[in-house]
C-alpha cells in the first residue's frame, strides 16, 4: 500500500499514490455536428474542456489528499497538444504532476478505450500507484470501458461507478450506484475506480491555484514510450446525426385517437 | 459543471461592466495604460529569458508612483493568515482579480499577490523564535510578498535583505514593510542572488522548491553557502520536489503548522507548512 514513499516526512496517513485520468473532450455546451463525410463529428474551433466525469474523479482525488491520505496525484491525458491544457486545470486542481501521452492526426482519430487503457495500465506500473481514478465514462463517445478494461489489464479490482469513499482500515470502501439503488464494495489496493456524478461537486480552479499549476511539471511521452500499440482495431463505417423527428398531428376528439392508435397496432 | 458556474461568474461580471460599475471601468482603463508600461516590458523579457537584473533604485518616482496605486486598488490588506501580527497587500477572495483568468490579470504573474504557505510557516516560525535573527545578517530569497524578511526585521535582525526577481515584488515588499513599520531597516533587491557568493548569517528560503531545475541550483548553492556558516532555513509544503529531492536528506524538521483556510483555498491539496533546518 505505501509502495516506496516516505509518507511520514509529510504528515500523510495512508501515502498512496493515485493516477487520475483526464480526457480532452467536446466541452459539454457545445452543440456537436457530424461533418459532412459523416466520418465523425467537427472538433475545429469548438469549444474543448476536460470530461466531467473525470473533473469529478480528480476532485475526489485532491480531497483524499487534503485528508491526508494521498501522497502524490498525477494526471494523465492522451491525446494532441492542447490536452496540456485539460492537464493544466488538473493541476489547478490540485494535483501535483501531469503526464501527456501525445496521439495526434490519425491516431488520435481511431484511439479507443482499449488503447488509453493500456497506457493507462503501463503508466500505473511505472509510477506504482495504488488508485487509477477515471470518470465512469467520456460525454464524447459514452463507452464506459476504459475503467474496466485498465482494472482487467492489470488484474486489479475495480470499483465503478463510485458516489462515495472511505477509508476503510488499508481498504477502500466504496458505494456504487446501482439500477436498484445502492450497493458498498470493499476493495483491497492496488485497485481502478470510475466516478458517477453524485460522488462529489468540483472545486473552481481560482487565480492562485492556476498561477501556482504553472510550476507544476508536465512530462510529455508517447504511446512508443510505453510500449503500446495504438494501430486501430476498430473501423468507423458511418456517424449519423439522430433522426429528425416528424411533425405529429392534431386529433378532433378521443374517438379519432382512439382509431389512429389502433391503425397504428399500439392498442 | 464548473464550466457553467464559469460562465455564470462571466455573466456576473459582464452585467456589472454594463451598468458602469466602477472597478469594472476602472480595470479596463489601467489595463489599457499599463500595457505598455516599461515595467511590463521588463516582466515580458523575464518571461522570454532575457531579463537582466535591475534595482529598486532603478524604477524612477513615476513608474514606481502607479503600480503603488495598482498594489493599492488590485490589493486587500489583510492580517487574514498564519501571521496576524502582520499586515500584507495580497490578492483575496474580495478582490475581483481573485476571479480572473491569467490572461486577463493587469499583473504578470503577481506570485507576490499571495502569501505562500511556506512562507507562511517559515514566517511564524521567526515570530515565534525572533530571538534566533535578533541582531543577525538575514536575506529573504524568492521573497514575494516580503512576510519572512518583515518578520526577520520586527524580531531585531541587525540587516534584512528581502530579495525578489519581480520589480513588481520589489514594491509590494516595500509597501507590505512600511505597512508594518520597518520599511527603512529592509534593503531590497530584484538582483538573481541564487548562486552568489554571500556572508549572511541566515538564508531564508520559503516555497522556492516548485519546480527540478531550481530546487537543484538552490541546493548547491544552500551547500555552498552553509559552507560559509550561513544558517538555512527552508519554509515549504512539501511539494512532490521536496518529496523526491536528494535535499530531503540534509533537512531537519523544526516546526509544522496547520495551513488556514484560506491558505488551503490558494493551494489546493495542501493542507500543512513545515520549517525545516538545511544539515549539510
Amino acid at each position: 500500500m505505501t509502495k516506496g514513499h516516505q509518507g511520514h516526512l509529510n504528515g500523510v496517513k495512508m501515502a498512496l499514490r493515485i493516477l487520475v485520468g483526464c480526457k480532452r473532450v467536446i466541452d459539454y455546451a457545445v452543440k456537436v455536428r457530424v461533418k459532412p463525410d459523416k466520418m465523425g463529428v467537427v472538433t475545429e474551433g469548438v469549444k474543448h474542456s476536460m470530461n466531467p466525469f473525470d473533473e469529478i474523479a480528480v476532485e475526489e482525488a485532491v480531497r483524499m489528499k487534503e485528508k491526508k491520505l494521498a501522497s502524490e496525484i498525477i494526471a494523465v491525458s492522451c491525446g494532441p497538444q492542447q490536452c496540456q491544457e485539460t492537464l493544466r486545470t488538473a493541476l489547478a486542481m490540485g494535483l501535483d504532476r501531469g503526464i501527456h501521452v501525445e496521439i495526434s492526426g490519425k491516431d488520435y482519430e481511431t484511439l479507443q478505450p482499449f488503447h488509453v487503457s493500456k497506457i493507462l495500465a503501463k503508466i500505473a506500473e511505472e509510477e506504482k500507484v495504488d488508485i487509477i481514478f477515471l470518470g465512469k465514462q467520456a460525454i464524447d463517445d459514452d463507452c464506459n470501458q476504459t475503467g474496466q478494461m485498465t482494472a482487467a489489464l492489470l488484474d486489479w479490482p475495480q470499483a465503478t461507478f463510485a458516489s462515495k469513499i472511505e477509508k476503510n482500515n488499508g481498504d477502500l470502501m466504496v458505494t456504487r450506484e446501482i439500477d436498484g439503488g445502492l450497493e458498498t464494495i470493499n476493495v483491497k489496493l492496488p485497485c481502478v475506480i470510475t466516478s458517477d456524478l453524485r460522488l462529489n461537486e468540483p472545486r473552481y480552479a481560482t487565480l492562485p491555484n492556476i498561477m501556482k499549476a504553472k510550476k507544476k511539471p508536465i512530462a510529455k511521452k508517447s504511446p512508443a514510450d510505453l510500449g503500446v500499440d495504438v494501430s486501430p482495431r476498430q473501423e468507423v463505417l458511418s456517424v449519423e446525426d439522430p433522426p429528425v423527428r416528424e411533425a405529429g398531428s392534431i386529433v378532433q376528439d378521443v374517438d379519432e385517437l382512439v382509431s389512429k392508435l389502433k391503425a397504428a397496432g399500439v392498442v | 459543471m464548473k464550466s457553467l458556474s464559469d460562465s455564470l461568474l462571466e455573466t456576473n461580471y459582464t452585467a456589472k461592466a454594463r451598468h458602469g460599475s466602477d472597478s469594472m471601468m476602472n480595470l479596463t482603463r489601467r489595463i489599457k495604460i499599463f500595457s505598455k508600461s516599461p515595467l511590463s516590458e521588463v516582466a515580458k523579457r523575464k518571461r522570454s529569458g532575457t531579463y537582466q537584473c535591475c534595482t529598486q533604485q532603478n524604477h524612477n518616482a513615476s513608474r514606481s508612483l502607479d503600480y503603488r496605486e495598482l498594489i493599492k486598488k488590485h490589493t486587500e490588506v489583510t492580517t487574514n493568515h498564519l501571521t496576524p501580527e502582520l499586515q500584507l497587500h495580497l490578492i483575496t477572495p474580495t478582490c475581483p482579480l481573485w476571479y480572473t483568468g491569467i490572461a486577463d490579470c493587469i499583473f504578470s504573474d503577481p506570485y507576490w499577490a499571495f502569501y505562500w504557505p511556506g512562507g507562511q510557516a517559515l514566517t511564524r516560525y521567526l515570530l515565534d523564535n525572533g530571538k534566533e535573527v535578533a541582531d543577525k545578517v538575514v536575506a529573504d530569497i524568492g521573497s514575494g510578498c516580503g512576510a519572512s524578511a518583515i518578520a526577520a526585521a520586527m524580531m531585531g535582525a541587525k540587516q534584512v535583505l528581502a530579495n525578489d526577481i519581480d520589480p513588481v515584488a520589489a514594491l509590494a515588499i516595500q509597501m507590505n514593510a512600511e505597512l508594518n513599520g520597518v520599511y527603512p531597516n529592509i534593503e531590497i533587491s530584484t538582483e538573481n542572488l541564487i548562486g552568489h557568493s554571500k556572508h549572511w548569517d541566515f538564508l531564508l528560503l520559503g516555497d522556492m522548491f516548485y519546480d527540478k531545475d531550481i530546487s537543484d541550483r538552490v541546493l548547491e548553492w544552500m551547500d555552498m553557502l552553509a559552507g560559509q556558516n550561513t544558517k538555512i532555513f527552508v519554509g515549504d509544503p512539501c511539494r512532490i520536489y521536496m518529496l523526491d529531492h536528494p535535499i530531503r536528506t540534509k533537512l531537519r524538521l523544526i516546526a509544522e503548522y496547520d495551513l488556514t483556510d484560506e491558505c488551503k483555498e490558494e493551494n489546493y491539496g495542501l493542507s500543512s507548512g513545515f520549517v525545516w533546518e538545511f544539515i549539510p
